[in-house]
Formats: C-alpha cells, sequence, structure tokens
C-alpha cells in the first residue's frame, strides 16, 4: 500500500445490529475495528516438469519486506495432498507434511523496511507412535504453498516480494498420475 | 540445485486450467493487495479521532464533502425508520444533526438505498425508493456561512408540470455531471403516473442545478425499467446511465442535443451502489461479475474472467446473493477498487469484498477481503481539512442605540456600534443580544457580519419596543474564535480583559399612540363603559392607558402587554359621574421604561351621541320641520324633542319619536303642532324655539344644538266648531241608502281659513282607516258637504282647516258611531 502522504482516506459506515453505528477511515493496521485479520496467500500449482514427470521440491524461498512482526505458516500441497491430512502408511505410523512456521520480528515504528529471505524447508515425515522416525522433501507433480499468518499481526508493512521454489527433478514418467487425495 | 522463481503480483486466477495457470497466480489470496510486482498487506479499519454518530442503527451513506471538508452521514434507525442527516466537522471536531430527512412509511423498503452528490456547494441526497408513494422528498444541504454551525436541509421543489405551483421533487437517484445535475426516476407532479417514470433521466440548468426545465428529460430503454445508478465515464466525462441489464450514454452537448445511446444490451449493474470510477473508466459490478465501461463506443468489458466467479469460492468465502446493498470505491492512492457485499438483511458477518489492483496495465488484480463488521456503505474522504489560524480580533466602544421601527410595525431596529481591534481582516463579527434582566440563557445569536474597518455598525432586528436590551459582540473565523470567547450560548461566560469592552446596554423607544376615539356605551344594566381607541406604529409595544374626570389629575386605569391589538381599551366608568366628561391619554410603557404621551381625548360619561338639528325653511312655515344627521345612532330607542318659548330657558319636552328602522342617512321630524305639546293657543301663530336629546332607556345624549324661532299653529278642534249636526241628519246605517250627502256647517273665526278637507275614515279590520279623500264642495267652502259611500258599520271624519298656504292648522275628527256623535275620536 502507499505510504504517500493523502489528503482522501477510504471511510466506512456500519450497520449496527445492537448499538449506534460507527465509522472507521482505512488506516495502517492489520486490524478491523481492532479485529486482527490474517493473511493468506496461496498460489496455483507449479508443475516444474511437466505432467509427465517428477521433482522434489526441496524448499521455498522467500523474499518478504516487513516492518510489522507476525508468525506466518507455510503449507506444502503436492499432488493435492493438504498438510492438514495424514496418510496411514502402516500400523502406527502415518505419513504428514510438516508445517513450516517463520517468525518475523516487529520492526521499531519509523524504522525501515526490513528485507528478508527466508528458506522454507518442504517436507513430509513418517511418523510412528508419536514420533517422527522419517523425513524427506516433499515429491510429486504439482506443487502450491499457502503462507498464512497465524496470530495477530503487529503494526507496520508487510510485502510478499519474492518467491521461489527450490526444485530437484527426479524422473520422467509415462504415468501422468500419482497417489492422490483431494485436498 | 535448481531454483524455479515464482513471479509475484498477479491476483486471483480461477478459470484456466493447469496448462494456462502457474504460481504467479493465486487460488486464494485475502487481505492482500496486488501492488505491482508485490503482494502487499491490505490497509484495516480504525476509528477516526472524530465524534462517534449519537443515533441510529445504520449508516447508510458516507459523502465526503469537498467544498467544506466535512463528512455527512445519512444514518438510519430501524426501530423509527427515520432518517436522518449528521455533520461530521473535521474542526473541532464536532458531530451536529443537520436534520431529520424523513420517516419512511411502513411500506417503504427497508433498509432504504439511497443517493447523494455534491454540486456547488450543495451536497443533494435522494431516496432509491421503488414505490413512488413511498419515495421522500429530495432534499439538498447547505452549509452555514460560519463552519463552525451546522448547514441546513432543503426540500428541493420544482413546477414541472408548469401548473403555477411548485412540489416536492422525487428522485430515486442524483448525480453531479459536470455543471448538471442529473435527477433519475422522476417526471413531474400531476398524477402518481406522471411522478414514477423510473426509465427517465432529467437534467438540470447548466450552471443552475436547482432550476429544471420541465421539458429537459430523457427515457433511457424502456420507462418502466428501473435506472439504478449514473456515472461518468471517458476522457470527456461522458454520463453513464445503468440498469439492471443494460448500459447506456448520454449523448450530446446540450439539452438541444442530448440523446440516449445503448452501450451494452446484455449486462447492467447488480446494486445502485456497485460501481466506481476508476481512473476515467466506470467499474461495475454485474449480475455475472465486475465489468467495465471506458465511455467508448464499444460494449462493457468483462473483468470477471479471473475471479473464476463459475466454481465455488473458496471455502470459508461467498459473496452473498442479495447484491443491491452492495458497495464500492476506488482509492487512488493504492489504485485499487473495492466491491463489498453486507449482508443489510441478516446483518450477519463478515463483509466479504472483492478487490481488484488497477496499478498494473494489464487487467485488475483481484484479490479477496472480509472484515467482522456489517460494513454498509464507503466513500473517499477527505482529511485535509485544516484549522484555521487562530482569531485574535475583539471589539470594543460597543454601543446600542433604537434605529426605529421594522418595516412590518412588529418589532424595532437598533444599531450596534463597535470599534474593531487586531483584526486581520477576514473575520465575522457575531453580535449577540438578550432583553436585559432574562439571565444567561437570554442570550441569542441576532446577526453575523462580515468585519470591515476600524470602526463599524450594523442593525440588528426583531427585538421589542420600549425594552432594555444587553449585547456582546466576538468574532470568529472558520470555526475559531479568540480565546476566552467560546461559549457560543451564553456570552456571560467570556472571559479575558477585551470582553467587559465587547458588551455594552441600550433601550429601544417606541412610537407616540394616537388617541383616535372615545366611546361611551351601556353594557349592561348596572355597567357603563368607554371604548378607547388608538393608533401606535409599534404594533407590539406594551402600553399604559391614563384617565383624568372633569380635568381633574391623571391617574393609569389600565396597561396592555404587547401585542396589543387591536389597540382599545374598554374603561368602566359605571363608577364615574353620569355627565361627567373623562378624558384619556396613552403611551408605551415597559416597567421604567415610558414613551411619549399621545394626544388626550375625552368623552361624556353618558350617551355620547349629539344629533345636530337642521331646521327646513320655506316650505311648510307652519309645519316645524327639521332634519338630523344621524351620527352612531344605533342603539338610541327614542328622540326626544323639547320647545323652549326664548330658546335658553323653560324648557319643555314637546314630542317624543321612535328609532326607525332602519336609520337613514338622516332623519326627518315634523312636529305635530298639538296644542298641548308645545303650549300653543288655538287659532295663534306662536314662535317656538326647539332642541332634541337621543335617548336610550335612562341614558341621554348631550343635547343638541337650538334651532328656531319657528312659527307653530296648534293642531286645534276648530274653535266654535263645526254647527251641530244634529242626529236627523246622520245616517242611518240600516237605512242609509249607499250614497249620503252629509252636510257639515262650521262657523270659522279666522277669515284665513278657506276651508276644510274631509277624510272619511272607515271602519276596517284594522281599525279606522283613511277612504279615498273627499273634493271639496267649493260651491260653499264653509259649508262643505260630503257625499259618503257608506261601507261598514263606522265611520268617523277628519275636518282638516285650510290655511292660505294649505298648512293644516288643526283637525277635528267627528265619528259615527252607532248613530252617535263623538268629537273627537275615541
Amino acid at each position: 500500500m502507499s505510504h504517500l502522504p493523502t489528503a482522501k482516506v477510504p471511510v466506512f459506515g456500519e450497520s449496527a445490529p445492537s448499538s449506534t453505528p460507527k465509522y472507521w477511515k482505512a488506516d495502517a493496521v492489520a486490524s478491523d475495528n481492532g479485529i486482527a485479520f490474517l493473511p493468506v496467500w496461496e498460489w496455483q500449482e507449479l508443475v516444474p516438469e511437466g505432467l509427465h514427470a517428477e521433482a522434489a521440491f526441496r524448499a521455498l524461498i522467500l523474499g518478504i519486506g516487513h516492518t510489522i512482526g507476525g508468525t506466518f505458516k507455510v503449507t506444502a500441497r503436492v499432488d493435492g495432498l493438504n498438510a492438514a491430512q495424514a496418510i496411514p502408511i502402516i500400523a502406527s505410523s502415518v505419513l504428514e507434511s510438516v508445517p513450516m512456521l517463520f517468525i518475523l520480528p516487529q520492526q521499531a515504528a519509523e524504522a525501515e523496511l526490513r528485507l528478508t529471505s527466508l528458506v522454507i524447508p518442504l517436507v513430509q515425515r513418517v511418523v510412528r507412535g508419536g514420533l517422527e522416525v522419517a523425513r524427506w522433501y516433499r515429491r510429486g507433480v504439482r506443487c502450491s504453498c499457502k503462507i498464512e499468518a497465524v496470530a495477530a499481526l503487529g503494526t507496520g508493512i508487510l510485502r510478499l516480494e519474492a518467491a521461489a521454489v527450490d526444485v530437484l527433478p527426479l524422473r520422467r514418467s509415462v504415468f501422468t498420475e500419482t497417489a492422490v487425495v483431494n485436498g | 540445485m535448481p531454483v524455479v522463481p515464482l513471479a509475484i503480483g498477479r491476483g486471483l486466477q480461477r478459470s484456466d486450467g493447469l496448462g494456462a495457470i502457474g504460481p504467479d497466480t493465486a487460488r486464494d489470496v485475502r487481505h492482500l493487495i496486488v501492488s505491482g510486482s508485490v503482494l502487499v498487506l491490505r490497509r484495516g479499519l480504525s476509528l477516526t479521532p472524530w465524534p462517534a454518530v449519537p443515533w441510529g442503527t445504520d449508516i447508510l451513506l458516507t459523502v465526503g464533502f469537498e467544498y467544506k471538508k466535512d463528512l455527512l452521514h445519512v444514518v438510519y434507525d430501524r426501530s423509527t425508520r427515520e432518517l436522518r442527516i449528521y455533520r461530521i466537522n473535521p474542526v473541532g471536531p464536532t458531530v451536529q444533526n443537520a436534520g431529520t430527512w424523513g420517516t419512511l412509511g411502513v411500506n417503504a423498503k427497508q433498509p432504504p438505498i439511497l443517493h447523494a452528490t455534491e454540486s456547488f456547494g450543495r451536497v443533494f441526497f435522494a431516496h432509491d425508493e421503488p414505490s413512488i408513494t413511498q419515495r421522500l422528498a429530495t432534499i439538498y444541504y447547505t452549509p452555514d456561512a460560519l463552519d463552525a454551525n451546522v448547514g441546513t436541509l432543503t426540500t428541493w421543489q420544482a413546477d414541472l408540470d408548469q401548473s403555477g405551483a411548485a412540489a416536492d421533487v422525487k428522485f430515486a437517484g442524483v448525480y453531479a455531471w459536470r455543471e448538471y445535475m442529473l435527477g433519475w426516476g422522476y417526471n413531474n407532479e400531476t398524477s402518481t403516473a406522471t411522478q414514477d417514470e423510473p426509465g427517465t433521466l432529467r437534467v438540470s440548468t447548466p450552471g443552475d442545478v436547482l432550476d429544471l426545465p420541465p421539458d429537459d428529460w430523457i427515457p433511457f430503454g424502456v420507462r418502466q425499467d428501473r435506472i439504478l445508478a449514473v456515472a461518468a465515464a471517458g476522457p470527456e466525462s461522458q454520463p453513464v446511465i445503468l440498469k439492471g441489464s443494460e448500459v447506456y450514454t448520454l449523448e450530446g452537448r446540450d439539452s438541444y442535443t442530448f440523446v440516449p445511446i445503448l452501450r451494452d444490451p446484455l449486462h447492467g449493474i447488480a446494486g445502485a451502489h456497485l460501481w466506481a470510477r476508476a481512473d476515467g473508466n466506470v467499474v461495475f459490478w454485474s449480475n455475472s461479475g465486475p465489468r467495465l465501461y471506458g465511455g467508448d463506443e464499444g460494449p462493457t468489458v468483462d473483468l470477471e474472467y479471473a475471479l473464476g466467479l463459475h466454481f465455488p469460492d473458496p471455502a470459508g468465502f461467498e459473496i452473498p446473493s442479495n447484491l443491491e446493498y452492495g458497495w464500492a470505491y476506488f482509492d487512488e492512492l493504492d489504485r485499487l477498487v473495492e466491491f463489498g457485499f453486507p449482508d443489510m438483511i441478516g446483518r450477519t458477518i463478515p463483509t466479504r469484498s472483492v478487490i481488484g489492483s488497477l496499478r498494473a496495465s494489464e487487467p485488475p488484480q483481484w484479490t479477496y477481503a472480509e472484515r467482522p463488521l456489517v460494513i454498509a456503505c464507503a466513500t473517499i474522504a477527505p482529511l485535509n481539512k485544516t484549522t484555521p489560524p487562530p482569531v485574535n480580533a475583539y471589539a470594543s466602544a460597543v454601543s446600542l442605540a433604537d434605529a426605529g421601527i421594522s418595516a412590518d410595525n412588529a418589532s424595532r431596529k437598533g444599531t450596534v456600534a463597535w470599534t474593531n481591534n487586531t483584526y486581520d481582516g477576514d473575520e465575522f463579527v457575531q453580535i449577540f443580544a438578550r432583553k436585559t434582566g432574562s439571565g444567561g440563557t437570554g442570550w441569542s445569536l441576532r446577526l453575523t457580519v462580515q468585519l470591515s474597518g476600524a470602526t463599524q455598525n450594523a442593525v440588528v432586528s426583531g427585538l421589542d419596543a420600549i425594552t432594555a436590551y444587553d449585547v456582546a459582540l466576538r468574532m470568529v473565523r472558520g470555526g475559531e474564535v479568540k480565546t476566552g470567547y467560546e461559549d457560543s450560548s451564553n456570552p456571560d461566560n467570556w472571559t479575558g480583559a477585551t470582553v467587559a469592552g465587547a458588551k455594552a446596554s441600550g433601550n429601544l423607544s417606541v412610537s407616540t399612540p394616537v388617541i383616535t376615539s372615545t366611546v361611551w356605551s351601556r353594557v349592561s344594566p348596572t355597567a357603563t363603559q368607554i371604548l378607547v381607541t388608538w393608533t401606535l406604529a409599534d404594533l407590539n409595544a406594551p402600553v399604559s392607558i391614563e384617565r383624568r374626570i372633569n380635568a381633574g389629575a391623571y391617574s393609569e386605569v389600565g396597561t396592555l402587554a404587547g401585542p396589543a391589538t387591536p389597540h382599545t381599551f374598554a374603561y368602566d366608568s359605571s363608577a364615574d359621574a353620569v355627565g361627567a366628561t373623562i378624558d384619556f391619554r396613552v403611551r408605551g410603557k415597559n416597567g421604567a421604561l415610558v414613551g411619549t404621551y399621545s394626544n388626550v381625548l375625552g368623552t361624556q360619561n353618558g350617551y355620547g351621541t349629539t344629533i345636530s338639528l337642521q331646521q327646513i325653511v320655506a316650505l311648510e312655515s307652519d309645519l316645524v320641520t327639521f332634519f338630523c344627521d344621524a351620527v352612531d345612532l344605533g342603539g338610541w330607542d327614542r328622540i326626544e324633542v323639547e320647545w323652549s318659548a326664548d330658546g335658553v330657558t323653560g324648557w319643555t319636552l314637546g314630542e317624543t319619536f321612535s328609532n326607525p328602522t332602519p336609520v337613514p342617512a338622516r332623519l326627518r321630524f315634523i312636529l305635530t303642532g298639538v296644542k298641548t305639546n308645545y303650549g300653543l293657543t288655538s287659532g295663534q301663530t306662536t314662535a317656538r324655539h326647539f332642541r332634541a336629546t337621543i335617548k336610550k332607556g335612562s341614558d341621554a345624549s348631550p343635547v343638541s344644538n337650538v334651532i328656531g324661532p319657528r312659527n307653530m299653529y296648534p293642531a286645534d278642534p276648530y274653535p266654535g266648531g263645526f254647527s251641530t249636526v244634529t242626529s236627523s241628519t246622520f245616517p242611518n246605517w240600516a237605512t242609509t241608502p249607499a250614497v249620503y250627502t252629509m252636510p257639515i256647517t262650521a262657523a270659522l273665526p279666522d277669515a284665513a281659513v278657506l276651508g276644510v278637507i274631509v277624510f272619511p275614515r272607515k271602519d276596517s279590520s284594522a281599525g279606522l282607516v283613511h277612504d279615498a279623500v273627499l273634493p271639496i264642495d267649493t260651491t260653499s267652502p264653509l259649508e262643505p258637504q260630503v257625499t259618503i259611500a257608506f261601507s261598514g258599520n263606522r265611520y268617523a271624519f277628519e275636518c282638516w282647516s285650510i290655511s292660505p298656504n294649505y298648512q293644516r292648522v288643526n283637525v277635528i275628527v267627528l265619528s259615527v258611531a252607532g248613530n252617535t256623535l263623538s268629537n273627537p275620536v275615541p
């Protein structure tokens, strides 16, 4: 959003069920009337090697400019596998994506924009009996990630300026379908 | 390790397949907006530093008033269905109730949809109600000259059917386009049918937005198909008329060339406020999603594709189906257009919106947002209202003097004079006034004038006559006043070294009354009054009435508080002596303040009307006849005529004349000349003087003038009478022939008498009435005979002696009743 000084701002009026209505102005805060909103970004799928090949999606690299502080979660969806779903593989073992969290430290007011690069591994793991026994990079044909704030943000600027995926081609296959669980 | 970069900077792309989309687009993006090649966090909502709206349930419309840099809210209360306009003044800051627009009928659409637009320093409001009978009148807000004061609401009226009478204008919507005002949904006031024109647009006179030429209206397509919104697009700001399923433009340059052109026959707008003007384009939300019209000749352009509205929305995000309450705005700074979709019926949260970033040259990049509030409206408002510089000016050497009566005579004017100190020249001077002694609550702002020069004066109107006033002055500029002068309602609370000199007191004068009449009358058998009437230029001035009796000392007998109209006072004269002369005078009076006395006018305590006797000259010299001019003889019941031999003494009642109905302008009285009434001697002419008095009951008017002397001759039975008419000469009615000649002889001692005239009077059901006049038997004027055709059974004869002037001298009456002679008529 622009931080140029402006003579005009959006103003909003309320329909209030149980009190006199309020009105607000758009402001550089991450809340609406004090209630935090949590940004979400989920991109469309990356198919780096084509629908006939498979790759390892090893890391998500993010370039973020911020002064705002907050905690964010990155969830990879590979071939439709939703991170919220755990797939049982053998008795007492499940295969699940590992949610990754990263924290942006809150900067002081009037501070310059802090540019940071984050390398976020995209891994999945086997959990047996509640213990992780193995983890490896996500592997599949298509990959997308969802980045979302998981708690109220601080005050300031947030810019998602760059993103890249570390991809390792693995093989080409005549089979275009792998095990897919609709996410 | 190969790294695949992801291009960031595009929004949603949910329509294309895997082969066309890529990770640079998103399937879900919330609370972020596309800004060039990055995604940035959207702005949140925070309360303004301005006062809250103190009433209502819904802010249905918010208007950024550019002219005054104010914010106007149209606030609705669902329980009372009342609509009010509130003004937010960022300087202060203050919230002020500009007034009530109206109360919706129970059958009106609720909550209502409203429109507002600013033009030529006013803000116009229209009620988008489909039913014309439920629609409120179109109004406009006019700001006050002083920024600290709230403006006024005025109902827009126009005579659109040229009937000679203006009526309320009831547009469904208004839009300020260049120097014109465009209104739609209303034609003229003749009838409900002519009022209700949903598809018609009216155009004002350019430069005079309140003037609606009766013939300047344009139908757009089917006239029953409602126009929902009007915007402007293109480099030439061409009006775009949006209906539910069509888009038109208004082509032409003036009322002679205006013509509607259909631009898109397939798409229209889904809600009255679901449009924004962005970079010269009109971006609006249709039933199939966002579209754009750029003012060119082509149809509207689809912007929906990337949104993929034909797919389910992301989980948890659903655009409501009730789109008519949607809103939109264009944020020029962030170059985004946002469409919001509140649930105005169920008032569920959140309010979801779709944000389109226009920062790139390609089609808008869409993202989502949702707010945990029911957002009813959105607008762009100015924030740059500045506090005016401090006011240092003050008034001194203030004075108040009477400036005469106002044009309507209902009040007086006062001239306030003062000296201006330490001024810049752009201040205004506020003049407060109160009646002396009325306390702090008595103050009111009476006048505001532009400060001008080192010394100045101004005329304050609407002041009461014969009243003492206090005045107080302060200087203002914008919403600022000099320190210490902040209290706008009670100057008693002003503080500072300059305050004493900014105040003064003075007395208003009063005109001098003129008493025009004093009229005595009896109001009951025991009460009389004198009605005093006066004129006084100051219609509402309080007065004091004084009287004196027989030139004694004056004393106050009554006061009248203003307004004292009519200017009359009924003085009770019952206790005053009859015939006493009572004088009155009147003056304005209010406590210790008194005006100049009026003239003195008095009257007799009694019947005041006097008649003026005017004697007839010549004609019937032996019959005293006089006229009098009736002067207010209403209510009198008789006039008594008195006679006197010398006109000075010995006045004696002669005759009484009753009140004729109606009373002619001039009364004529003929004295009967009865000897005993006027002290006459038979056969003698005697001079008499006469005067008259009006009587009513026991009340008498002043005595009239004296007229005379005039000769009177008694109307006696003729001396000597007629010779005896023996009974044998009288007819026997039973045997009398139809025609009978009865000799009448008389000894006439007065040689001047020429003869007699006999007037037979025959009996009738009405008593004795005159029969036909019998001719004189001149063969023997002193021994006339009469020939009578008898009928009835009683006869009487009036015998009139004739003098040389044929003036009746005396009358004898002979009656014949049952063959008995009697004289006079019993």
